[in-house]
C-alpha cells in the first residue's frame, strides 16, 4: 500500500467505469444484508433500542476503564495458561507473530478471517518469510486465490459476482466451467480440509476478549475457525486493545447485537469461547498466544472528539446502510476498513493528511448511525474530521473562500443570496454550466430553488 | 507474568478519565410469552436444523435406529449415554466418520443454539457431514446471558455455541451449506429423566 493520500472519489470513478459489475454485486449484497438486519432488529425478543443502549453502555464503560480491563485480561488469560503479548504497532505485531512462528517451527498456517490481520498486512509478511498461509473463510480464500483485497469487513468477496468465482475456481481448483455453487463449495471444502489437517498454526482475530474469565471470543458462520483452532497445535490470536469486555455475561448483550447487525442472525452459527489451551481434552490447540495490538488506538482514545469510534464491534451494518458504499464496495477506500466506519477510522489510524478525503465520501444522511448496534455517532465523527481537514488547509483555499462568501451572503445579505440561488437553480435546471467550478459538484445534486418572495 | 506496558496504561488511564463512565447495564427485559421449548424448536426450524422431541428412551431409539441406517460410520462423544448410541455403525475418528453424535451441556431457546463442551472433543462436533446433538430439555434456557452465568464457574478450554449448519454466502450471495462444518444438523430433545439414569 502506498503512503500517498487516499482519493476515494477518483478510485470510485475508475472502478465504476472499469468494473461496472462490481456495483451490481455490492448493491445486491448490501441491500440484502440491510433487509436482514432490519428484520432481525424487529424480530428481537426485546426492544431493540434498549438492547442497543445496553451494548453501547458496555462499550463506553470499557473505554472509560480500558487500562483496568486490559490488565485484568492479561492476568486471567495467563492464569488460563495462555501466553499474552503486547504490540505497539503493526511492525511489532508482525515481528511478534514471525518470532512465534520460528519458536514453534511453523511451516504451514491456516487463518480465520481477521480484519486486524488486514490492517497489520500480516499475510505478505508471513509469505515473505517463506511460510505457507491459507485463508480458510470461503470469501477470504476466494480473495486470496484472486490476489485481491476484501471489499467488506464481513463479506470479503461481496464484490465478486458468481461468474467470477466460477472462473476463478475452474482455473485454480479445476472445477467445471459454470459450476454450481455447491460443486465449488465441495471442492473448496476438500482443499481447505487438507490445509487444516496439515497446519502447524492457526491465526485468528477475536471479536471480544472477556477480562473476567480470560476468554477469547470468535464468531463465524462456516466453522473454519472452530476447525482451525481445534486441529492446529498452536493458536495465535491478534486482537485490538479496545476489544475487551468486562464480564462473560456481557456477551449475552453484545453477541446477539453483533450477529443481528452483521447478518440478521440471532447468533452467528459458530461461536467459540476459548479459555485456554487444551487441558486433558481430546483435541484443541496445545499452545495459545494472544497478541494485544495498539497500533494507534491509545492515541485515538486520547482524542475525546473521536474516541467513541473505539466502541465499534466490526459488524459492517454501517457499510450495508451507506448509500455511498453501496455504489462501490470497499476497494476505493483503499484500506482494511471501509464504509462510514472506515472513513472515521482511517484518519484516526493512518493520519488525517493521508485519509482526509474519506470523511467527504458520505452524504451525512445518518443511515449509518441508525444501523449501528452500539450507537456510534458516525455522521458527527465524519463532520469532526471534515472540519479538522478544513482547519488544516487540506481542503484547499478556493473551497474555504467559497464557503466564506456563501456564509456571509446567506447570513448578512439574504436578499442577494436568494436572488443568486434562484438564478443558479434555474441555470442548472436548464442545463447551463455558467459557474464552471460548480459544474462537477452540481452533477447529481438538486439545488434549492431559493425563496421566491425575497 | 507478562503485564501490559506501564507507560501506555498510564496514557490510557488519563484518556479514560476524560470520558464519562456510564457503568454496566442490567439485564434486558424480554417480551416473549412463548414457552421455552416451543421458542427453541421454532428457532431451530428458522436456523435450518432438523429436530425431534422424545418423551421416552424407547421413542428415541425407535427414531434413531432407522435414521442411523443412512450412515455407515460414526464418531460419538463419550458423554452420550449408551441408550442413545448407534452400535450398528462403525466407530471412527471424527475425520473419517460421516455422522457425529454429541451431548450438549445446555441450549438457548432465543437463538436455537446448542452449547457444546470441548471436554467432549471438538472435532466430532465439526468434521462429520451430519451432526446429531442430544439435548436434555431441562437444560434449555431462555437466553445466552443465563447460559453464560451458569457455565462461568467451570469453563473448559473451549465452548462452542452451534446454531445451525455450516453456511457461506460468499459465492455470489447464494447460500451453500456444509462449507466446513456439518451441512446437516439434527437436534434430539430428551424430555425425560430416564435418559440420564
Amino acid at each position: 500500500m502506498t503512503s500517498s493520500s487516499i482519493d476515494y472519489g477518483n478510485a470510485a470513478e475508475r472502478q465504476l467505469r472499469d468494473k461496472p459489475h462490481v456495483r451490481a454485486a455490492i448493491t445486491g449484497a448490501t441491500l440484502a444484508k440491510e433487509r436482514a438486519y432490519e428484520a432481525a432488529y424487529l424480530a428481537a425478543e426485546a426492544d431493540i433500542g434498549t438492547w442497543k443502549n445496553a451494548g453501547s453502555q458496555i462499550r463506553r464503560h470499557v473505554l472509560a476503564n480500558l487500562a483496568d480491563y486490559l490488565e485484568q485480561a492479561f492476568n486471567t488469560l495467563q492464569d488460563n495458561g495462555m501466553q499474552v503479548h503486547w504490540a505497539d504497532d503493526a511492525d511489532s505485531a508482525r515481528e511478534t507473530v514471525l518470532n512465534l512462528c520460528k519458536q514453534h517451527r511453523v511451516n504451514r498456517i491456516v487463518k480465520g478471517k481477521s480484519m486486524l490481520s488486514e490492517e497489520l498486512e500480516l499475510n505478505p509478511a508471513l509469505e515473505k518469510a517463506g511460510l505457507e498461509v491459507t485463508e480458510t473463510d470461503l470469501g477470504e480464500y476466494l480473495i486470496q486465490l484472486a490476489h485481491e483485497r476484501p471489499s467488506h469487513i464481513i463479506g470479503p468477496a461481496y464484490h465478486k459476482p458468481l461468474s467470477e468465482s466460477q472462473e476463478l475456481f475452474a482455473k485454480k481448483l479445476g472445477t467445471p466451467n459454470n459450476a454450481d455453487p455447491k460443486v465449488i463449495a465441495a471442492a473448496a471444502r476438500e482443499r481447505l480440509r487438507d490445509a487444516f489437517l496439515k497446519a502447524d498454526l492457526v491465526i485468528t482475530g477475536a471479536n471480544f476478549v472477556v477480562a473476567e474469565t480470560g476468554t477469547v471470543v470468535l464468531v463465524e458462520n462456516e466453522g473454519n475457525i472452530r476447525i482451525g483452532t481445534s486441529a492446529a497445535k498452536v493458536h495465535i490470536v491478534c486482537v485490538g486493545i479496545e476489544k475487551v469486555v468486562p464480564r462473560l455475561e456481557d456477551l449475552g448483550t453484545l453477541l446477539p447485537l453483533l450477529s443481528r447487525a452483521a447478518t440478521g442472525q440471532q447468533l452467528g452459527n459458530y461461536i467459540s469461547l476459548i479459555s485456554g489451551p487444551r487441558n486433558e481434552e481430546p483435541d484443541g490447540a496445545e499452545i495459545v498466544h494472544v497478541i494485544f495490538v495498539d497500533n494507534g488506538r491509545t492515541e485515538v482514545l486520547e482524542d475525546t472528539q473521536i474516541s467513541s469510534v473505539l466502541s465499534c464491534i466490526r459488524c459492517g451494518a454501517c457499510l450495508n446502510s451507506c448509500p455511498v458504499f453501496r455504489q462501490t464496495g470497499g476497494h476505493p477506500y483503499q484500506w482494511a476498513y471501509s464504509g462510514p466506519i472506515g472513513a472515521v477510522l482511517a484518519p484516526a489510524l493512518l493520519g488525517l493528511e493521508r485519509a482526509w478525503k474519506l470523511p467527504f465520501a458520505s452524504t451525512l444522511c445518518g443511515a449509518c448511525s441508525q444501523a449501528c448496534p452500539v450507537e456510534i455517532p458516525l455522521p458527527s465523527l465524519l463532520q469532526t474530521w471534515r472540519s479538522r481537514a478544513a482547519d488544516r488547509g487540506l481542503t484547499g483555499r478556493s473551497e474555504a473562500l467559497g464557503i466564506r462568501v456563501y456564509s456571509v451572503l446567506a447570513t448578512k445579505y439574504p436578499h442577494f443570496f436568494h436572488f443568486f440561488a434562484r438564478r443558479v437553480y434555474w441555470a442548472a435546471h436548464l442545463g447551463h454550466n455558467f459557474i464552471p467550478p460548480l459544474q462537477r459538484w452540481l452533477k447529481g445534486r438538486t439545488l434549492p430553488k431559493g425563496n421566491e418572495r425575497l | 507474568m507478562n503485564k501490559p506496558p506501564e507507560l501506555v496504561m498510564k496514557r490510557l488511564r488519563k484518556a479514560s478519565s476524560a470520558l464519562n463512565d456510564p457503568g454496566l447495564p442490567g439485564s434486558i427485559p424480554r417480551n416473549n410469552s412463548k414457552c421455552v421449548l416451543e421458542q427453541f424448536t421454532d428457532r431451530l426450524t428458522v436456523n435450518g436444523c432438523e429436530w425431534q422431541r422424545f418423551s421416552t428412551v424407547r421413542d428415541a431409539q425407535e427414531w434413531l435406529n432407522p435414521w442411523a441406517k443412512t450412515f455407515k460410520t460414526v464418531s460419538t462423544d463419550p458423554q452420550v449415554p449408551d441408550s442413545l448410541r448407534t452400535p450398528q455403525l462403525e466407530e471412527l475418528s471424527p475425520l473419517q466418520a460421516d455422522l457425529g453424535i454429541s451431548m450438549a451441556v445446555s441450549a438457548i431457546a432465543e437463538s436455537g443454539t446448542a452449547v457444546l463442551d470441548s471436554r467432549s472433543g471438538r472435532l466430532g462436533q465439526l468434521l462429520p457431514k451430519t451432526h446429531l446433538i442430544w439435548i436434555d430439555s431441562h437444560r434449555i434456557v431462555r437466553d445466552l446471558t443465563t447460559v453464560l452465568s451458569t457455565i462461568k464457574s467451570n469453563l473448559p478450554a473451549a465452548i462452542g455455541l452451534h446454531s445451525g449448519p455450516s453456511r457461506s454466502n460468499d459465492l455470489g450471495g447464494i447460500p451453500v451449506l456444509g462449507i466446513h462444518g456439518p451441512a446437516r444438523v439434527t437436534i434430539g430433545i430428551l424430555e425425560s429423566e430416564e435418559f440420564f439414569s
